[in-house]
């Protein structure tokens, strides 16, 4: 019975595609869910994909929306595998292994959705509550820095909240 | 079909649109290496009887990971302790299923309880780490297994769990369980471990959906392991009921709470545990085991911000527990209940580097004694 269930997950884990899509395509049917988009690929145009060494990520127009909207889909690093210990360098992250999976949409600069699609880590998980990303609605991108912290850092979450909002202040440039 | 044919356009194009984080094209930057380590002086007080103090390098610990791609990572730590002991401490394999969904398999830490997952110098206050988890919770306590672990995001819930090696309480002719002992001697450490046909079975889940609040309960359950129960002639009824009183029933469920406002921080973490069939266990096995044991704490703290990276930490802790609450047999070891109060600071000289003095005072039935404790600890 045991092994039979062993057998079965691992079966699960191990044929189940894990095949690279772009972040729309991983994402499709969450993404539809938080833009209340029924069909995301026909909708969405890429505008642009960046990669720079703290985060990837595909920048979209949605077609079918009134008002003018951008959607980011990213991928941001945030510290190093087994957990961060002194000052991680996400900014510099060379050597980051950790990364959370991330969506927003920008209306004149401001965000106006925002939701964490995966975390993977098992360090700094709290950052995905909606109770706190909540705190980032209304914000202007440009108001991030890493010297300004804009939005209260979550205490065991501090290597994310910095990493999120260090990569909101990038997208400003 | 449009999917499919997506799909085979990404994997066969290197084009900008399939263009993401990628580890596999630089694997000098996978490989990380870590350590964190703890030195601690140890000084009993008692005005009427004179006792030296006790240094050790109690913990150096490095850990090595790897991140293979983006979905699969292994981690490991070894163990150096008191600079004449190693263990392995975690050698797992996560990788991920589907978004928020990851397997692990491997030497897995048991979710059980804050310090257990939590050990690292900077991680907790106080020089020891808290006698509930030590003698109540096992810490650090990790099996061999396999599970699942996995986040709802839009519930601010974190899953865990895992099937894995049981605890052993008997093996070549010693029971491992006692009144002083419930659990932590039965701990096998993945050293060519014993194991059941029925695994044990630990599992957590913890809300973090409130701003600077965290709750989580966790269980284990399982079946104990005998050594009697290696090549056992089933023929042989004596043998079998031999077999059978070597094993107990463990059952454990803990409920822990952090919360955090400003510079200030409470933790306060119950366990409670059962050993069923403790009573054929003791009158077979020579033991004096209790069937029930608790232990539990409650943490205080505040923080003295300095800058950025300096900081202090101030905080009590008072904790109880009982190593044999419920007693199965009459002769037993009563005085096994402690009440332990612990007083001190913690400074971090920078983020990853601490020292820290406590003094602690334990009641028990008859006594009581207290220790100056200082140490230093790093994590880098």
């Amino acid at each position: 019975m045991v092994l039979k269930f062993i057998s079965g997950l691992l079966f699960f884990i191990f044929m189940f595609p894990q095949t690279e899509l772009s972040l729309l395509l991983q994402y499709e049917k969450k993404i539809a869910k938080i833009t209340e988009s029924e069909f995301v690929i026909d909708n969405f145009k890429l505008l642009e994909t960046n990669n720079r060494p703290f985060a990837y990520w595909e920048a979209y127009k949605n077609e079918k929306n009134d008002f003018e909207s951008t959607l980011i889909i990213a991928s941001i690093f945030t510290c190093n595998l087994g957990g961060c210990t002194a000052e991680q360098a996400y900014a510099k992250s060379k050597s980051s292994q950790e990364y959370f999976d991330l969506v927003l949409e920008l209306s004149d600069d401001k965000i106006s959705k925002i939701k964490v699609l995966q975390y993977f880590s098992d360090y700094g998980y709290e950052i995905s509550s909606k109770n706190y990303l909540k705190k980032y609605i209304g914000r202007s991108i440009c108001d991030f820095t890493l010297s300004n912290t804009e939005v209260d850092i979550i205490s065991g979450a501090t290597i994310s909240c910095d990493a999120l909002q260090y990569f909101l202040g990038s997208l400003c440039d | 079909m449009r999917l499919i044919f997506i799909i085979l356009i990404c994997q066969v194009s290197t084009a900008i649109f399939c263009q993401r984080i990628d580890f596999e094209s630089d694997p000098d930057k996978n490989l990380f290496i870590k350590l964190y380590g703890e030195v601690h002086y140890n000084q009993p007080i008692n005005p009427n009887i004179k006792q030296n103090g006790m240094l050790d390098v109690h913990r150096l610990v490095t850990l090595f990971g790897y991140q293979f791609n983006k979905n699969t990572q292994f981690v490991s730590e070894i163990e150096f302790e008191h600079a004449n002991e190693i263990f392995v401490e975690q050698a797992f394999l996560k990788h991920k299923i589907i978004s928020n969904l990851s397997m692990r398999a491997g030497m897995i830490l048991v979710p059980m309880g804050f310090v257990n997952v939590n050990h690292e110098p900077t991680a907790f206050n106080g020089v020891e780490r808290p006698l509930v988890d030590k003698y109540i919770i096992p810490s650090t306590w990790r099996s061999i297994g396999i599970g699942l672990s996995g986040l709802l995001t839009n519930q601010s819930i974190k899953y865990q769990a895992y099937l894995l090696e049981g605890m052993s309480s008997y093996k070549d002719g010693v029971a491992t369980l006692s009144s002083g002992n419930p659990i932590r001697n039965s701990r096998q450490k993945g050293i060519k471990a014993s194991t059941n046909t029925i695994p044990s079975l630990a599992a957590e889940i913890e809300y973090f959906g409130i701003s600077g609040l965290k709750i989580s309960a966790s269980y284990f359950g399982g079946q104990t392991v005998s050594s009697l129960n290696d090549e056992l002639d089933l023929s042989n009824e004596r043998l079998v009921l031999q077999a059978d009183s070597s094993v107990v029933r463990l059952r454990m469920v803990t409920l822990f709470s952090d919360f955090s406002f400003d510079n200030f921080n409470i933790k306060m973490q119950a366990t409670f545990g059962k050993n069923l069939d403790s009573k054929p266990y003791n009158e077979f096995a020579n033991s004096d085991v209790g069937s029930s044991f608790y232990g539990f704490y409650i943490e205080p703290a505040y923080n003295i911000n300095v800058n950025d990276k300096k900081k202090w930490t101030l905080f009590t802790r008072f904790s109880m527990y009982d190593t044999n609450s419920s007693q199965s047999i009459d002769n037993l070891n009563i005085d096994t209940q402690r009440t332990v109060w612990t007083l001190g600071f913690g400074h971090f000289f920078t983020k990853g580097v601490v020292g820290k003095i406590d003094f602690q005072k334990i009641w028990t039935e008859e006594s009581n004694f207290q220790t100056i404790n200082a140490g230093i600890g790093v994590w880098f």
